[in-house]
């Protein structure tokens, strides 16, 4: 498991962990079955807190990303990888809802937003 | 959920100094960074933790005992780091050792000269021929060689240099490993809790800011940047905690960051607020402003 | 407890101080013993008290130098254990004393070739005085010790060995035949209780203090 914790970001560090794990797990470079450091353990290793680290697993574990078992750790689950991929697209169109209805607040036309979208795109 | 230390309605007055219904608890496997300019009380707290001052009011509980009453064998269970010296300097590591090694039920010479190997210190030194982060790491090696629970550190970084304080941060890291055991440590210089601390409890002019853990810190507060022609809006929100201004504009300190991103002209700049930035502006920015929200 | 003493002895020990007043004490004041100018044990008797002073008053430097009222107490010892602590390693030193002065009697007796027999050993009327003016001195200077500090104290303390001096030298002057073991017993029962009434004021003003 590789991890980068970027301080300049505004992102909190939490969250930062968290999408690095869940893409690892998306591009395979965590398999299902793997057993991931401990809580205190990555803590250490990546100079933050406890408490950071435990807020990103208790996360990824509510998300069904990695599953504790009492006694033995942590570990990536079984998780099938078009589920994952389902779930974000998931979490992307509700992203996309909450954009359309600004838009639409802000009496975009479509191909206004999509221009704005094309513009952004590029950069 | 079980406490390792709760400290409840604290008070001590001196002539010139009062502590004021201190109150916080830590939780057993985290790291507490106690912070507050210098005077603030932290060192009295800590006094009164280790038993060392008897407060003149509040009470005290450790490891869910409380400490009136039951000080020795709690005690037993604590290590510290307090003060400038390294108990008395004219002996040699060695010898120190053994005057603390009688006190301690527990004491284990096994791990006391694993820790003297692993910190590079030579015992049959002298303690006085330490230099100050020698020192501290001697006084560390005793904390650590009683089994001890709980670790009541005051200022241990004061005076070293940033390679030692990192090193420092390392090894706190590593004790709280296991999950069992728990650190409070008092310092001035907040950068070295910015990463590892998990609580912060912030003290100024005898009483508690906020105690609180680190990251909702980090995500609610924020430094707000703006013109001078600015200053009067911001102020007004009531959101402001304290302010620093200058010839070209001001800093404040919300703790409601998001009302700012929600509400505040695009040509405010906001940041992140480190913990410095926090305490600097509770304490010097909080003089002359009557609208603060505090 | 004998945690805390064994950390008075191990500064003692380091700084030699006990050597030096040991050897002080059992080589040049038995050559003071022979000598008549203020009467015979005025000398004798400042220096028991003054040797005591000077083993204490090395202590208490100690501790006020490194600050040990500020981590002693951070030990799994109770405030009144650092006092009786204190307490004891006096009275202990001044038995120590007492014992000491037997011994170079005893080796006075065996050089000039006398009996050795319970009542030659010791000279129990200026013994009894001795412990007397020892636990008076001590049982006034210990809790003025925990209330002034230190460096307030210590010349008070120089004066005060003299005057205790002086008195016990007048007492033993003035005083009767008192020369038996019993008489020492009683002294030593009063000075007790003395030490003790000392030891509880002590105490309490340690444990509030700040």
């Amino acid at each position: 498991m590789d991890i980068i914790i970027a301080n300049s970001l505004d992102k909190p560090i939490y969250m930062q962990i968290k999408e690095q794990v869940i893409d690892q797990i998306i591009n395979e470079k965590l398999k299902p079955g793997e057993m991931l450091p401990s809580i205190r353990t990555l803590a250490k290793e990546l100079r933050i807190s406890v408490i950071t680290t435990k807020r990103a697993y208790d996360e990824l574990e509510r998300d069904g990303y990695i599953e504790t078992v009492v006694g033995k750790g942590t570990f990536v689950s079984g998780i099938n990888k078009d589920i994952i991929r389902e779930r974000q697209m998931g979490l992307l169109e509700n992203d996309l809802y909450a954009l359309i209805d600004n838009a639409k607040r802000m009496k975009l036309s479509k191909q206004e937003l999509f221009d704005l979208i094309n513009l952004l795109w590029e950069e | 959920m079980n406490k390792v230390l709760e400290v409840i309605g604290l008070e001590k007055h001196y002539d010139n100094f009062t502590l004021d219904k201190v109150s916080f608890s830590i939780e057993p496997g985290y790291i507490m960074g106690y912070i507050g300019p210098n005077g603030a009380g932290k060192t009295t707290t800590i006094n009164a933790i280790l038993d060392i001052i008897k407060p003149d009011k509040g009470k005290i509980m450790l490891f869910g005992k409380e400490l009136n009453g039951n000080a020795c064998e709690i005690k037993q269970r604590i290590g510290f780091i307090i003060g400038e010296n390294a108990f008395y300097e004219f002996m040699n590591a060695k010898e120190m050792a053994g005057i603390i090694s009688r006190f301690y039920k527990r004491w284990d010479w096994g791990l006391f000269n694993k820790y003297m190997r692993e910190f590079e210190l030579d015992p049959g030194k002298k303690i006085e021929s330490y230099s100050r982060g020698m020192k501290v790491k001697f006084a560390l090696a005793c904390a650590l060689s009683h089994h001890a629970e709980l670790f009541i550190l005051d200022e241990p970084t004061s005076g070293l240099d940033p390679v030692f304080r990192s090193e420092l941060m390392e090894i706190f890291q590593q004790i709280i490993s296991d999950g069992e055991k728990t650190i409070l440590f008092s310092t001035h210089i907040t950068s070295d809790l910015d990463n590892i601390a998990d609580y912060i409890t912030f003290i100024y002019q005898g009483r508690i800011v906020f105690s609180r853990d680190k990251d909702s810190i980090m995500t609610e507060f924020a430094l707000v940047k703006g013109r001078k022609d600015q200053r009067d809006m911001v102020l007004g929100s009531g959101k402001i905690k304290g302010m620093l201004e200058s010839d070209v504009g001001f800093s404040a300190l919300t703790d409601d960051r998001n009302w700012f991103f929600r509400n505040a002209p695009g040509s405010l700049v906001i940041e992140r607020a480190t913990l410095e930035d926090i305490m600097v502006h509770f304490v010097r920015g909080n003089k002359k402003y009557d609208k603060l929200a505090i | 407890m004998t945690s805390l003493l064994y950390k008075d002895w191990s500064i003692i020990k380091k700084t030699r101080a006990l050597y030096f007043s040991v050897l002080y004490f059992s080589l040049i004041m038995p050559s003071f013993q022979n000598m008549d100018f203020f009467g015979k044990s005025f000398l004798a008797n400042s220096y028991y008290i003054f040797i005591i002073y000077l083993l204490f008053s090395y202590l208490t430097a100690y501790d006020y130098k490194y600050n040990s009222d500020n981590f002693i107490p951070a030990f799994p010892v109770t405030k009144k254990q650092i006092v009786a602590a204190r307490y004891v390693f006096v009275a202990l030193t001044f038995a120590a004393c007492l014992v000491l002065q037997s011994v170079v009697r005893i080796v006075i007796l065996v050089l000039k070739g006398q009996d050795i027999n319970i009542m030659n050993i010791m000279d129990y009327g200026q013994a009894a005085i001795l412990i007397l003016v020892f636990s008076l001195y001590f049982g006034i200077v210990l809790p003025l010790y925990y209330k002034l500090g230190y460096q307030k104290l210590r010349l008070l303390m120089i004066g005060a060995a003299v005057i205790s001096g002086t008195v016990s030298s007048v007492l033993s002057e003035v005083g009767l035949d008192m020369n038996r073991p019993l008489v020492m017993l009683f002294a030593v029962i009063i000075s007790a209780v003395i030490y003790y009434f000392s030891f509880t004021i002590s105490v309490n003003i340690y444990k509030n203090g700040n």
